[in-house]
């Protein structure tokens, strides 16, 4: 990953300004931000080993682990909400086996909220590995399961 | 102790220490250096180390470069004037007593 | 006098632009710098404005929303904090509106804020009680059911601060001061939303992450969420007295707040004029060793150093001192004798010291612990501008552009300094750095230096004189300055002498080893980037040439014109609190306070009549000449007040052998020291906290030091000495130092002008202060040169005689740390120690990988003087064939290693250059060994008899 970061660095700058793409660049490479790169980050681009976490944590979009090898995001806010969205999201998270927020023992997936997919009228909405899905009922929720499992 | 410790018997040191002067004031030109260095003993060193470097021309002078060696015959000449010598108490006399306790 | 927070005008003053507005708040109609924010117009109009996340320590930040105010014909509430005042402007800070939005903000803090209050260790200086009381909150209408941060666990792993989290409302003060203040930039607040909260690092410890416990984010907090654990158990202050830290040169002033007679805590005092509010964690953190149960209380005596102390009366003790001093003399001579003034003690007790050495003993053997560090600063700055001081005050760094650092490490050794330094690098000042290991400044998080020469230890003058090469060659030179300001004759002697090519940076590579176009384009930042500032520090006077250096330091600064104005000028970095202040008093064994010669007649026949005796007009020995007449038997007796020169000065075989030599060594010192061990007298000695007097900082700054709790020993360290000079027939009568300082004025033409009551009225006072500069100097030699035209010296480059070969490949050098102060025996004996146990040996991997060390093994260090035993740190930090250690630790004794080479004018000894082999080892040297029993042996106390 330091190679990466020095690659990186070298074609596009090392300004402290360059962080939020470094890090979207990391994340893209590896699939996530590991804390354990964080201070060879913040060595590159001058900053402080804080500086960087706090970016990091600030921005729901980088993960700190590994993701699954899929991704399940359920829409949280408020027109999905109106829309059932608090009981699908407790069905996900007991046909998917894993709690909101967090990545199955087995690596296979993470279940994750998003807010607001912009297709609010036809809610409760999710993303599978990116593709949205709407109008989520317990059907939609046997065919995502069935997606993951492979 | 280990006998890697080269010691620097005190005149061994007093000769170093004049040389060493005279080398970095050696950017002066000779007479620069004389009087620059014949200007810093008098200044600088204390009056027992003075008769000590005066002893050293007088009793060991292939112990002094030419430089230091007229440097230091131009610092004694200086030295003609009195000075209060060894034993010489100021008007302080006598053990005190003391008041604290 | 009774407790009060200082004012917080909430934000810092407007940076000004000459242009005033005119505005109106509350009906009262006010004028003020343009730029200045409503908040702190309203407050300077005596007026206050709710706020929380707002301190006049920091930027405004406009998070908080209670400080809304109205302003006629603008929409809406804006935040007074963030908002600058305009002509014509009409305020309103309270209305009832106001009122009623500011309780609705404050109560959803509130609601997620513990509510004990009455428990609470901050109770009574908490920003948010006050403010809560201050808008009138009376309940909370959401209760407390719902989500909240209540309950988490406290960081308790700093030493001195505890961080509860249930306690934090995210006001990020804390975060901003760690920027904006320290610099360190170790905070952040991590997630966003509900979930946000202080973190260290990557949510690390406090003592895990990189804070430097600095204080600043504990003194922002308007919470108790960061709070001093000392308030926590001992409750909050009630009493506050102004007063100077006794660690480094920086000279920061703080708040003493007490709670009866404890001690409670330092707080950095805003209007310090050399800290400005700001601290380091030795002056605000490290002064538990005031109390230390290893303070020496009792006068002690013995009649030889195999012996057992023995406790005695104070009455015995001097009587003892003076008549043990009078035998000497007249037994071996009026100067067999001699004594060291300290840099730790204030101005009047050095000069104390000196009198009783020059009036009392009757000769000029008086040095000073100045000799071992700043004594080339003395000689080179005399010699070339006519005074022996820095040019600046520390205000100055914020007018530079290009800032040259030589061999000084000030994040470390001048802490406070270093954050002033940082914030004007941060707002785009360029920075050189000269030194041989890659310090914190080189690179820490939004520092950069434009230019890093790492030279081989020892070769600072033929890099200083590269420089000057390029800036003459090249035509970068102020001919306009060097022409009104210098003798041009003299400067065409050295400009012939530098532009030599032998001195071309090219010609120098080999023996520097750094890039020869570095050099160069470090030579052209430096003459043409606009104001170039010099600091420098030890890295610079403890070598073979030292004052060689200063004066090629000196050279460079006029050559370029950076001399007379702010923003410029060549700077010592001055390692101890008061070391400006010992050479300013007289303890140098050639000079009368103010750097007059003792051979002057003038000056000598001032002093005679003042002290009606005869004066040497000899120059007395300095340090390194006492103990070789010691060891020639010669020299056989020394006063020595808070200074550890076992400990602290270079081959310590050579300053053991000359103690040992000696026939009544007297050790005035808060502790049983490494030099106690061949004491006969041990007079206990008095902590800053227990006396009145004065402490002059690296910027000329003379500041009060106050007495806050009477002395644990019986007496101040001058009473002392002055008991002393009374039992040996000398009639002082000094009431109070401030007796002392008008004698010192008196006597000396640069402090005419000072005086107690001036210091009171005036906070401090810059020397010289007197009928030419009555309000004192900031900054020297606008007008001219102290010594009329500066002058320029030629200055060759001599390599020291310290060689590396077969045997000593290596080069050793030395420096300090942080949190540790020099021989450390104030800080080992606090909570500093969690940063810094031990004495390590920084090695480049390539050296460590050829000896076959890993990091953290034992190995041995030798060098032609002796040798010791460490543990291996290894690191990039130093170059390949540079080993670098500290010297804080006595069971290191780093100065075994260390050789008598010193400066060539001032004896200045050669810490940073010492050939060394560094080798595997599995355990402490002998000499170490002997060393430890004999320290167990001679520190032993039979106490005193009960019936006296
Ligand atoms: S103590 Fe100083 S360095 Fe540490 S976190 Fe607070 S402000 Fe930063
Ligand atoms: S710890 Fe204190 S200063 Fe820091 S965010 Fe919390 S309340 Fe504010
Ligand atoms: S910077 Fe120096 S003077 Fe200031 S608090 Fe730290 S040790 Fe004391
Ligand atoms: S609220 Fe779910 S998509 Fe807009
Ligand atoms: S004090 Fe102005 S917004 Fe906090």
């Amino acid at each position: 990953m330091e190679e990466f970061i020095g690659a990186w660095t070298a074609r596009h700058g090392k300004s402290r300004d360059r962080l939020l793409p470094l890090l979207h660049a990391i994340q893209e490479e590896a699939g996530y931000v590991d804390d354990a790169i964080v201070p060879a980050i913040a060595q590159a681009l001058n900053l402080s080993r804080a500086d960087v976490h706090g970016v990091i944590t600030f921005y729901h979009d980088f993960r700190r682990a590994a993701p699954g090898r899929h991704v399940v995001k359920l829409c949280r806010a408020e027109s999905c909400q109106a829309r059932g969205g608090a009981a699908i999201e407790e069905a996900a998270a007991r046909r998917l086996g894993v709690p909101m927020g967090e990545t199955r023992v087995d690596g296979q997936l993470s279940l994750e909220p998003v807010y607001c997919l912009g297709l609010c009228a036809i809610g409760p909405n999710a993303l599978v590995d990116g593709r949205p899905v709407a109008r989520v009922d317990a059907a939609a929720l046997e065919r995502i399961a069935a997606e993951v499992a492979a | 102790m280990s006998d890697d410790i080269e010691v620097m018997s005190t005149t061994g040191r007093l000769i170093y220490m004049a040389h060493q002067i005279a080398l970095n004031l050696a950017t002066m030109g000779e007479e620069g250096a004389v009087t620059a260095l014949t200007d810093h003993l008098t200044s600088f060193w204390d009056p027992r180390m003075k008769e000590q470097i005066i002893a050293i021309a007088r009793d060991e002078p292939d112990r002094l470069s030419p430089l230091v060696a007229a440097a230091v015959a131009r610092m004694a000449q200086g030295r003609a004037a009195p000075h209060p010598d060894e034993d010489q108490f100021n008007s302080v006399n006598e053990v005190g007593h003391c008041d604290a306790g | 006098m009774t407790f009060a927070r200082e004012t917080d005008h909430g934000t810092p003053p407007a940076l000004s632009t000459g242009k005033t507005v005119t505005l109106t708040i509350d009906g009262q109609s006010v004028t003020l710098p343009e730029g200045t924010s409503i908040m702190r117009a309203a407050s300077l109009t005596g007026g206050s404005i709710p706020k929380l996340c707002a301190t006049d320590s920091l930027e405004s930040f406009g998070s908080c929303r209670l400080c809304l105010v109205e302003v006629e014909g603008r929409a809406g509430y804006p935040a007074s904090c963030t908002t600058p005042v305009a002509d014509g402007m009409v305020v309103r800070t309270q209305t009832d509106r106001l009122k009623q939005l500011r309780r609705g903000v404050m109560e959803l803090y509130i609601s997620d804020h513990p509510l004990d209050c009455l428990t609470c260790a901050a109770n009574g200086d908490c920003e948010l009680q006050d403010q809560a009381g201050a808008v009138g909150l009376r309940d909370v209408r959401y209760g407390y059911d719902g989500a909240t941060n209540m309950g988490q666990l406290k960081d308790q792993s700093n030493p001195y601060f505890d961080f509860d989290p249930s306690k934090c409302i995210v006001c990020s003060r804390c975060v901003r001061a760690c920027e904006e203040v320290q610099g360190t930039f170790a905070l952040t607040i991590e997630g966003k939303g509900f979930d946000s909260k202080v973190s260290a690092s990557q949510d690390d410890s406090f003592l895990g992450s990189e804070c430097v416990s600095c204080g600043a984010c504990v003194q922002a907090c308007p919470t108790a969420s960061l709070i001093e654990k000392k308030v926590v158990e001992t409750g909050t202050p009630d009493r506050a007295v102004v007063t100077t830290c006794a660690y480094c040169g920086v000279g920061c002033t703080f708040r003493a707040e007490m709670r009866g007679e404890e001690l409670v805590r330092m707080v950095p005092w805003k209007e310090g004029k050399a800290n400005r509010g700001h601290s380091c964690v030795k002056g605000r953190f490290a002064w538990g060793y005031a109390r230390h149960r290893d303070r020496i209380l009792n006068p002690m005596i013995r009649a030889s150093v195999s012996e057992p102390w023995r406790e005695v009366s104070w009455g015995e003790a001097i009587a003892h001192t003076a008549s043990e001093f009078r035998r000497i003399q007249a037994k071996y001579g009026t100067r067999s004798i001699g004594g060291i003034t300290s840099s730790r003690c204030t101005n009047e007790e050095t000069f104390l010291v000196q009198k009783l050495i020059r009036q009392g003993f009757g000769n000029n053997n008086v040095d000073t612990c100045a000799r071992v560090c700043h004594s080339p600063t003395g000689y080179g700055l005399s010699k070339t501008f006519g005074t022996s001081a820095g040019t600046q005050d520390f205000d100055s760094v914020m007018k530079a552009d290009v800032i040259l650092v030589i061999g000084a490490n000030p994040t470390d050794g001048h802490p406070v300094f270093a954050s002033r330094m940082k914030k004007r690098l941060r707002q785009g000042a360029k920075l050189i750095v000269i030194d041989p290991r890659r310090t914190d400044l080189v690179k820490s998080p939004h520092v950069q230096a434009e230019h890093h020469l790492p030279l081989r230890p020892g070769t600072n003058v033929a890099m200083l004189t590269a420089l000057a090469h390029v800036v003459v060659t090249e035509k970068l030179y102020d001919e306009a300055f060097i022409r009104a300001r210098c003798d041009w004759d003299e400067f065409q002697d050295w400009a012939d002498f530098v532009s030599e090519p032998a001195r071309s940076p090219e010609a120098i590579e080999p023996l520097t080893g750094v890039r020869a176009d570095e050099v160069r384009a470090a030579a052209r930042l430096y003459a043409t980037g606009g104001n170039g500032a010099i600091y420098y520090g030890l890295g610079v006077t403890e070598h073979s040439q030292g004052s060689s250096t200063v004066m090629a330091i000196a050279n460079l600064a006029m050559a370029t014109g950076n001399v007379g104005r702010e923003g410029v000028g060549v700077n010592p970095l001055r390692g101890q609190n008061n070391v400006q202040g010992a050479c300013d008093m007289g303890s140098f064994p050639h000079e009368f306070s103010g750097y007059r010669h003792v051979s002057d007649d003038a000056t000598r026949g001032l002093f005679e009549r003042a002290w009606g005796v005869r004066l040497d007009p000899e120059p007395g020995l300095r340090i390194p000449n006492m103990l070789d007449a010691a060891t020639d038997g010669r020299f056989k007796g020394i006063f020595i007040q808070g200074e550890d020169i076992l400990q602290s000065d270079p081959n310590t075989h050579h300053v053991a052998a000359g103690l040992a030599a000696m026939e009544c060594v007297v050790v005035q010192d808060l502790f049983l020291n490494e030099t106690a061990n061949y004491a006969h007298i041990f007079l206990p000695g008095s902590t800053f906290l227990e006396k009145d007097g004065t402490f002059t900082n690296a910027e000329r700054r003379i500041q009060m030091v106050r007495k806050v709790m009477a002395p644990l020993n019986g007496y101040a360290d001058w009473e002392i000495v002055q008991l002393v000079a009374n039992a040996m027939g000398l009639n002082w009568t000094y009431d109070h130092p401030s007796q002392i300082m008008d004698e010192i004025a008196a006597l000396t033409p640069t402090f005419a002008g000072v005086n107690y009551d001036r210091l009171e009225a005036e906070g401090s006072l810059q020397w010289p202060a007197n009928e030419a500069a009555p309000a004192g100097t900031p900054t020297m030699h606008i007008d001219g040169f102290v010594r009329g035209k500066g002058k320029f010296v030629v200055t060759g480059y001599v390599p020291t005689d310290e060689k590396t070969g077969p045997r000593f490949p290596l080069l050793l050098t030395t420096g300090r740390i942080l949190s540790q102060y020099n021989v450390g025996a104030q800080t080992r004996r606090t909570g500093n120690t969690a940063w810094h146990p031990e004495d390590r040996l920084e090695i480049h991997p390539s050296d460590a990988e050829n000896r076959g060390l890993k990091d953290g093994d034992w190995v041995t260090l030798r060098s032609r003087a002796g040798e010791t035993t460490l543990r291996a740190l290894i690191t990039e930090r130093v170059a390949p064939g540079v080993v670098y250690t500290t010297f804080h630790h006595p069971e290191t004794q780093a100065n075994v290693i260390t050789t008598d080479f010193s400066d060539w004018a001032t004896n200045c000894p050669e810490y940073k250059v010492t050939a060394v082999q560094v080798s595997a080892s599995n355990g402490p040297s002998e000499w170490q060994q002997d060393y430890a029993a004999q320290a167990r042996n001679s520190r032993r106390i039979a106490p005193l008899e009960a019936a006296e």
